[in-house]
Protein backbone atom coordinates (compact mmCIF):
# COMPACT_ATOMS: atom_id res chain seq x y z
CA UNK A 1 0.00 0.00 0.00
CA UNK A 2 3.22 2.52 0.15
CA UNK A 3 4.41 2.57 -3.11
CA UNK A 4 2.09 5.49 -4.79
CA UNK A 5 4.18 7.52 -1.38
CA UNK A 6 7.01 9.61 -1.71
CA UNK A 7 7.73 11.35 1.53
CA UNK A 8 7.18 14.90 1.47
CA UNK A 9 10.02 17.82 2.34
CA UNK A 10 6.95 20.43 3.32
CA UNK A 11 7.39 19.42 7.98
CA UNK A 12 10.77 21.38 6.94
CA UNK A 13 8.86 24.41 5.84
CA UNK A 14 6.12 24.04 7.64
CA UNK A 15 8.58 24.29 10.58
CA UNK A 16 10.17 27.35 9.87
CA UNK A 17 6.40 28.92 8.49
CA UNK A 18 4.69 27.95 12.29
CA UNK A 19 7.70 29.16 14.50
CA UNK A 20 7.74 32.34 11.63
CA UNK A 21 3.94 32.14 12.76
CA UNK A 22 4.29 32.36 16.43
CA UNK A 23 7.12 35.13 16.09
CA UNK A 24 4.55 36.87 14.08
CA UNK A 25 1.90 36.53 16.73
CA UNK A 26 3.87 37.53 19.48
CA UNK A 27 6.65 39.59 18.87
CA UNK A 28 4.91 41.97 15.98
CA UNK A 29 2.32 43.36 17.92
CA UNK A 30 4.43 43.90 20.69
CA UNK A 31 6.95 45.84 18.61
CA UNK A 32 3.39 47.97 16.86
CA UNK A 33 2.77 48.78 20.29
CA UNK A 34 5.98 49.44 21.87
CA UNK A 35 7.11 51.74 18.32
CA UNK A 36 3.87 53.19 17.02
CA UNK A 37 2.08 54.17 20.17
CA UNK A 38 4.25 53.94 23.60
CA UNK A 39 7.33 55.64 22.10
CA UNK A 40 5.46 58.36 20.54
CA UNK A 41 3.24 58.74 23.67
CA UNK A 42 6.27 58.92 26.05
CA UNK A 43 8.08 61.12 23.86
CA UNK A 44 7.20 63.97 26.15
CA UNK A 45 9.68 65.53 28.57
CA UNK A 46 12.82 62.75 28.96
CA UNK A 47 11.11 60.50 26.49
CA UNK A 48 13.25 62.24 23.73
CA UNK A 49 15.24 59.75 21.24
CA UNK A 50 14.21 56.69 22.76
CA UNK A 51 14.39 55.38 19.44
CA UNK A 52 17.46 56.82 18.59
CA UNK A 53 19.74 54.65 16.55
CA UNK A 54 22.69 55.15 19.05
CA UNK A 55 20.91 53.26 21.49
CA UNK A 56 19.39 50.84 19.46
CA UNK A 57 22.34 49.73 18.23
CA UNK A 58 22.97 49.66 21.94
CA UNK A 59 20.20 47.09 22.33
CA UNK A 60 22.81 44.90 20.26
CA UNK A 61 25.87 45.22 22.41
CA UNK A 62 25.13 41.96 23.77
CA UNK A 63 25.70 38.82 21.03
CA UNK A 64 22.44 37.22 21.76
CA UNK A 65 20.59 39.94 20.59
CA UNK A 66 22.12 40.10 17.20
CA UNK A 67 21.37 35.98 17.00
CA UNK A 68 17.50 36.99 18.42
CA UNK A 69 17.55 40.01 15.75
CA UNK A 70 18.62 37.95 12.65
CA UNK A 71 16.50 34.86 13.77
CA UNK A 72 13.41 36.87 13.77
CA UNK A 73 13.54 38.04 10.33
CA UNK A 74 15.13 35.08 9.04
CA UNK A 75 11.94 33.17 10.33
CA UNK A 76 9.25 35.84 9.80
CA UNK A 77 10.53 35.90 5.94
CA UNK A 78 10.36 31.93 5.95
CA UNK A 79 6.89 32.49 7.16
CA UNK A 80 5.76 34.90 4.48
CA UNK A 81 7.54 32.75 1.52
CA UNK A 82 4.88 29.87 2.73
CA UNK A 83 1.98 31.83 2.96
CA UNK A 84 2.25 33.72 -0.53
CA UNK A 85 2.98 30.35 -1.93
CA UNK A 86 0.22 28.26 -0.61
CA UNK A 87 -1.85 31.53 -1.04
CA UNK A 88 -1.11 31.08 -4.93
CA UNK A 89 -2.02 27.48 -4.71
CA UNK A 90 -5.34 28.03 -2.66
CA UNK A 91 -6.00 31.30 -5.65
CA UNK A 92 -5.82 28.24 -8.46
CA UNK A 93 -2.21 29.98 -9.53
CA UNK A 94 -0.22 26.06 -9.77
CA UNK A 95 3.40 27.44 -11.31
CA UNK A 96 5.28 24.56 -9.81
CA UNK A 97 8.36 24.28 -9.12
CA UNK A 98 9.46 28.25 -10.18
CA UNK A 99 7.70 29.82 -7.81
CA UNK A 100 8.21 27.53 -4.99
CA UNK A 101 11.37 28.07 -6.12
CA UNK A 102 11.12 31.93 -5.63
CA UNK A 103 9.05 31.86 -2.73
CA UNK A 104 11.58 29.84 -0.37
CA UNK A 105 14.56 31.15 -2.35
CA UNK A 106 14.13 34.71 -1.04
CA UNK A 107 13.18 33.77 1.64
CA UNK A 108 16.59 32.00 1.69
CA UNK A 109 17.74 35.19 0.40
CA UNK A 110 16.57 37.48 3.07
CA UNK A 111 18.22 35.12 6.17
CA UNK A 112 21.32 35.30 4.73
CA UNK A 113 21.01 39.07 4.35
CA UNK A 114 19.84 39.40 8.20
CA UNK A 115 22.88 36.87 9.47
CA UNK A 116 25.67 39.30 7.15
CA UNK A 117 23.64 42.48 8.79
CA UNK A 118 23.90 41.64 12.44
CA UNK A 119 27.35 40.16 11.60
CA UNK A 120 28.39 43.64 9.84
CA UNK A 121 26.50 46.35 12.21
CA UNK A 122 29.05 48.13 13.95
CA UNK A 123 29.46 47.78 17.59
CA UNK A 124 27.92 50.21 20.00
CA UNK B 1 -45.97 33.66 10.86
CA UNK B 2 -48.09 31.51 8.78
CA UNK B 3 -46.62 28.38 7.27
CA UNK B 4 -46.46 28.81 3.81
CA UNK B 5 -48.08 26.57 1.56
CA UNK B 6 -45.05 25.07 -0.66
CA UNK B 7 -41.57 25.64 -1.12
CA UNK B 8 -39.84 26.10 -4.24
CA UNK B 9 -36.83 23.39 -4.41
CA UNK B 10 -34.52 24.15 -7.11
CA UNK B 11 -32.53 20.81 -8.34
CA UNK B 12 -29.27 21.05 -10.66
CA UNK B 13 -29.83 17.70 -13.22
CA UNK B 14 -28.09 15.65 -15.18
CA UNK B 15 -28.53 12.45 -17.29
CA UNK B 16 -25.59 10.59 -18.45
CA UNK B 17 -27.82 9.45 -21.41
CA UNK B 18 -29.35 12.46 -22.84
CA UNK B 19 -27.29 14.96 -24.90
CA UNK B 20 -28.02 18.42 -22.64
CA UNK B 21 -26.05 20.08 -20.34
CA UNK B 22 -26.43 19.62 -16.88
CA UNK B 23 -30.02 21.69 -16.70
CA UNK B 24 -32.19 23.33 -12.98
CA UNK B 25 -35.57 21.98 -13.16
CA UNK B 26 -37.68 23.42 -9.96
CA UNK B 27 -40.34 21.93 -8.20
CA UNK B 28 -43.22 23.26 -5.47
CA UNK B 29 -43.72 20.80 -3.37
CA UNK B 30 -45.97 20.81 -0.65
CA UNK B 31 -44.54 22.36 2.78
CA UNK B 32 -45.02 20.74 5.99
CA UNK B 33 -42.94 22.35 8.94
CA UNK B 34 -41.65 18.94 10.26
CA UNK B 35 -40.89 17.50 7.04
CA UNK B 36 -37.18 17.02 6.40
CA UNK B 37 -35.33 17.63 2.66
CA UNK B 38 -35.42 13.98 1.92
CA UNK B 39 -38.69 13.37 2.63
CA UNK B 40 -39.62 16.62 -0.10
CA UNK B 41 -37.31 15.19 -2.12
CA UNK B 42 -39.26 11.77 -1.79
CA UNK B 43 -42.39 13.85 -2.72
CA UNK B 44 -40.79 15.17 -5.80
CA UNK B 45 -40.11 11.58 -6.84
CA UNK B 46 -43.45 9.90 -6.31
CA UNK B 47 -46.09 12.69 -7.40
CA UNK B 48 -43.85 15.03 -9.85
CA UNK B 49 -41.46 13.62 -11.35
CA UNK B 50 -40.29 9.84 -11.18
CA UNK B 51 -37.15 10.77 -13.23
CA UNK B 52 -35.39 12.53 -10.47
CA UNK B 53 -32.55 10.44 -8.90
CA UNK B 54 -30.66 10.61 -5.38
CA UNK B 55 -29.32 8.28 -3.06
CA UNK B 56 -30.91 7.59 1.00
CA UNK B 57 -31.74 4.75 2.82
CA UNK B 58 -31.89 5.00 6.94
CA UNK B 59 -33.64 9.05 6.39
CA UNK B 60 -32.09 9.09 9.90
CA UNK B 61 -28.70 10.27 9.16
CA UNK B 62 -26.69 7.57 9.89
CA UNK B 63 -26.24 5.69 6.64
CA UNK B 64 -24.47 8.28 4.60
CA UNK B 65 -25.90 8.28 1.60
CA UNK B 66 -28.13 11.23 0.83
CA UNK B 67 -25.26 13.90 1.07
CA UNK B 68 -25.79 16.60 -1.56
CA UNK B 69 -25.20 20.71 -1.38
CA UNK B 70 -27.87 22.45 -0.34
CA UNK B 71 -27.54 26.48 -1.11
CA UNK B 72 -24.03 25.80 -1.53
CA UNK B 73 -23.26 23.80 1.50
CA UNK B 74 -22.49 20.01 1.82
CA UNK B 75 -25.34 18.31 3.81
CA UNK B 76 -27.62 15.34 4.80
CA UNK B 77 -30.84 16.12 3.10
CA UNK B 78 -32.32 13.52 5.62
CA UNK B 79 -30.50 15.70 8.70
CA UNK B 80 -32.75 19.10 7.40
CA UNK B 81 -36.16 20.02 7.94
CA UNK B 82 -37.71 22.10 5.70
CA UNK B 83 -38.81 24.83 8.50
CA UNK B 84 -35.27 25.83 8.59
CA UNK B 85 -35.37 25.76 4.92
CA UNK B 86 -37.90 28.34 4.41
CA UNK B 87 -38.82 30.11 2.71
CA UNK B 88 -36.88 28.73 0.30
CA UNK B 89 -36.25 28.39 -2.68
CA UNK B 90 -33.29 25.67 -1.66
CA UNK B 91 -31.00 25.21 -4.27
CA UNK B 92 -29.86 21.27 -4.35
CA UNK B 93 -26.71 20.09 -6.51
CA UNK B 94 -24.63 16.78 -6.46
CA UNK B 95 -22.27 16.79 -3.46
CA UNK B 96 -18.87 19.32 -5.34
CA UNK B 97 -15.58 17.81 -6.17
CA UNK B 98 -16.94 14.17 -6.94
CA UNK B 99 -17.88 12.87 -10.30
CA UNK B 100 -21.79 12.96 -11.27
CA UNK B 101 -23.52 9.64 -12.53
CA UNK B 102 -26.95 11.21 -12.41
CA UNK B 103 -28.69 13.97 -11.02
CA UNK B 104 -27.92 14.11 -7.32
CA UNK B 105 -25.59 10.50 -7.39
CA UNK B 106 -21.96 10.74 -7.18
CA UNK B 107 -18.70 8.39 -7.86
CA UNK B 108 -17.33 7.74 -4.13
CA UNK B 109 -15.15 5.18 -5.89
CA UNK B 110 -12.12 7.79 -5.47
CA UNK B 111 -12.94 7.57 -1.66
CA UNK B 112 -13.58 3.63 -1.66
CA UNK B 113 -9.69 3.99 -3.31
CA UNK B 114 -8.19 5.96 -0.58
CA UNK B 115 -9.80 3.81 2.76
CA UNK B 116 -7.06 0.51 1.89
CA UNK B 117 -4.40 3.20 0.94
CA UNK B 118 -4.43 4.74 4.68
CA UNK B 119 -5.14 1.35 6.13
CA UNK B 120 -7.97 2.25 7.64
CA UNK B 121 -8.49 -1.04 9.56
CA UNK B 122 -7.05 -3.01 12.73
CA UNK B 123 -4.02 -5.16 12.23
CA UNK B 124 -3.33 -7.36 14.78
CA UNK B 125 0.02 -8.25 16.38
CA UNK B 126 2.44 -9.79 14.89
CA UNK B 127 1.31 -13.46 15.11
CA UNK B 128 3.63 -15.63 17.27
CA UNK B 129 3.39 -19.57 16.98
CA UNK B 130 2.82 -19.45 20.21
CA UNK B 131 0.19 -16.73 20.01
CA UNK B 132 -1.72 -18.92 17.37
CA UNK B 133 -1.77 -22.09 19.45
CA UNK B 134 -3.65 -20.26 22.44
CA UNK B 135 -6.97 -19.61 22.12
CA UNK B 136 -7.83 -15.70 21.04
CA UNK B 137 -8.41 -13.98 24.41
CA UNK B 138 -10.75 -10.64 23.80
CA UNK B 139 -9.42 -7.06 23.53
CA UNK B 140 -10.13 -5.26 26.01
CA UNK B 141 -10.12 -2.08 26.08
CA UNK B 142 -10.55 0.49 29.37
CA UNK B 143 -12.81 3.83 28.62
CA UNK B 144 -9.87 5.81 28.30
CA UNK B 145 -7.98 3.58 25.55
CA UNK B 146 -11.47 3.61 24.12
CA UNK B 147 -12.06 7.84 24.06
CA UNK B 148 -8.88 7.97 22.50
CA UNK B 149 -10.11 7.04 18.73
CA UNK B 150 -14.62 6.97 19.37
CA UNK B 151 -15.10 10.49 17.75
CA UNK B 152 -12.95 9.37 15.00
CA UNK B 153 -14.56 5.94 14.89
CA UNK B 154 -17.98 7.91 14.08
CA UNK B 155 -17.53 8.10 10.38
CA UNK B 156 -20.17 7.82 7.93
CA UNK B 157 -18.77 7.89 4.92
CA UNK B 158 -21.38 10.67 3.84
CA UNK B 159 -18.39 12.16 1.98
CA UNK B 160 -19.53 15.84 3.18
CA UNK B 161 -16.12 16.42 4.44
CA UNK B 162 -14.47 16.51 0.52
CA UNK B 163 -17.14 18.31 -0.75
CA UNK B 164 -15.99 21.09 1.93
CA UNK B 165 -12.62 20.40 1.57
CA UNK B 166 -11.00 23.24 -1.23
CA UNK B 167 -7.83 21.52 -1.27
CA UNK B 168 -9.84 18.32 -2.13
CA UNK B 169 -11.57 20.02 -4.94
CA UNK B 170 -7.85 21.52 -6.13
CA UNK B 171 -5.96 17.70 -6.19
CA UNK B 172 -8.18 14.73 -6.22
CA UNK B 173 -5.17 13.24 -5.14
CA UNK B 174 -5.30 14.54 -1.82
CA UNK B 175 -6.42 11.39 0.69
CA UNK B 176 -8.83 13.90 2.38
CA UNK B 177 -10.76 14.80 5.39
CA UNK B 178 -12.59 11.30 6.06
CA UNK B 179 -10.02 8.74 5.17
CA UNK B 180 -7.16 10.66 6.99
CA UNK B 181 -9.23 10.87 9.73
CA UNK B 182 -9.78 7.33 10.09
CA UNK B 183 -6.07 6.78 9.80
CA UNK B 184 -5.93 8.38 12.99
CA UNK B 185 -8.89 6.43 13.98
CA UNK B 186 -6.96 3.22 13.77
CA UNK B 187 -3.67 4.53 14.63
CA UNK B 188 -4.76 5.51 18.17
CA UNK B 189 -6.73 1.90 18.99
CA UNK B 190 -4.82 0.03 21.25
CA UNK B 191 -5.58 -2.72 19.72
CA UNK B 192 -3.96 -1.97 16.59
CA UNK B 193 -0.26 -2.61 15.43
CA UNK B 194 -0.43 -1.15 11.89
CA UNK B 195 0.71 2.34 12.63
CA UNK B 196 4.21 1.24 10.96
CA UNK B 197 2.15 0.67 7.95
CA UNK B 198 0.09 3.86 7.75
CA UNK B 199 3.34 6.16 8.07
CA UNK B 200 3.92 6.50 4.45
CA UNK B 201 0.34 7.63 3.51
CA UNK B 202 0.89 9.73 5.97
CA UNK B 203 3.75 11.78 5.15
CA UNK B 204 3.33 11.97 1.71
CA UNK B 205 2.29 14.83 0.29
CA UNK B 206 -1.09 13.58 -0.72
CA UNK B 207 -1.29 12.49 3.39
CA UNK B 208 -1.54 15.19 5.90
CA UNK B 209 0.83 17.63 4.07
CA UNK B 210 -1.85 18.74 1.39
CA UNK B 211 -4.22 20.20 4.24
CA UNK B 212 -4.00 23.94 5.07
CA UNK B 213 -5.85 23.71 8.23
CA UNK B 214 -9.07 25.25 6.39
CA UNK B 215 -11.68 23.29 8.61
CA UNK B 216 -14.39 23.42 6.37
CA UNK B 217 -14.46 19.76 6.77
CA UNK B 218 -15.22 20.38 10.32
CA UNK B 219 -17.98 22.42 10.42
CA UNK B 220 -20.02 20.31 7.77
CA UNK B 221 -19.22 16.78 9.49
CA UNK B 222 -22.51 15.81 10.81
CA UNK B 223 -20.73 13.21 13.31
CA UNK B 224 -19.04 15.71 14.55
CA UNK B 225 -15.82 13.66 13.58
CA UNK B 226 -13.34 16.92 13.54
CA UNK B 227 -11.33 15.50 10.70
CA UNK B 228 -9.17 19.07 10.74
CA UNK B 229 -7.97 18.08 13.97
CA UNK B 230 -6.70 14.32 13.25
CA UNK B 231 -4.71 15.84 10.03
CA UNK B 232 -3.00 18.47 12.24
CA UNK B 233 -2.56 16.13 15.12
CA UNK B 234 -0.48 13.81 12.47
CA UNK B 235 1.31 16.80 11.01
CA UNK B 236 3.18 17.28 14.49
CA UNK B 237 4.01 13.74 14.87
CA UNK B 238 5.15 14.00 10.37
CA UNK B 239 7.20 16.52 11.01
CA UNK B 240 8.63 15.21 14.51
CA UNK B 241 9.39 11.77 12.38
CA UNK B 242 11.12 14.07 9.85
CA UNK B 243 13.34 15.58 11.86
CA UNK B 244 14.83 12.77 14.16
CA UNK B 245 15.08 11.13 10.83
CA UNK B 246 17.37 13.68 9.59
CA UNK B 247 19.18 14.05 12.59
CA UNK B 248 19.31 10.07 12.91
CA UNK B 249 20.54 8.66 9.94
CA UNK B 250 18.98 4.90 9.27
CA UNK B 251 16.06 5.50 12.14
CA UNK B 252 13.81 4.80 9.49
CA UNK B 253 14.11 3.45 5.51
S1 LIG C 1 -15.62 12.76 8.62
FE1 LIG C 1 -17.74 13.49 8.94
S2 LIG C 1 -18.23 14.61 7.02
FE2 LIG C 1 -16.44 13.34 6.59
S3 LIG C 1 -17.26 11.41 5.73
FE3 LIG C 1 -17.01 11.09 7.96
S4 LIG C 1 -19.00 11.62 8.86
FE4 LIG C 1 -18.99 12.47 6.77
S1 LIG D 1 -30.56 8.73 4.37
FE1 LIG D 1 -28.99 7.84 5.60
S2 LIG D 1 -27.80 9.55 6.14
FE2 LIG D 1 -29.48 10.48 5.12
Amino acid sequence: MNARFRRSHEPLFWLLFGAGGLLAALVLPALVLFTGVIVPVARGPGGEGLLDYTRVLGLLAWPGARVALAGSIALLAWHAAHRILHLCHDLGVHAGRGLKWSCYGSAALVSLLACGLVILLPSP
Amino acid sequence: MTDPETILIEVLRWHPDTPEAPWWQSYEVPYRADATLLEALQTIKDDLDGTLTFRWSCRMAICGSCGCMVNGRPELSCHLLLRDLAPGPVRLEPLAHFPVIRDLVIDQQDFLDKLPAVGAYLVPAEETEAAAAAPAAPSRQTPAQMADYYQYAQCINCLLCYSACPQYGLKPDFLGPAALALMARHDADSRDHGQAGRRAARDADTGVWDCTLVGHCTEVCPQGVDPARAINRNKTASARDYVFDLLLPGRRR
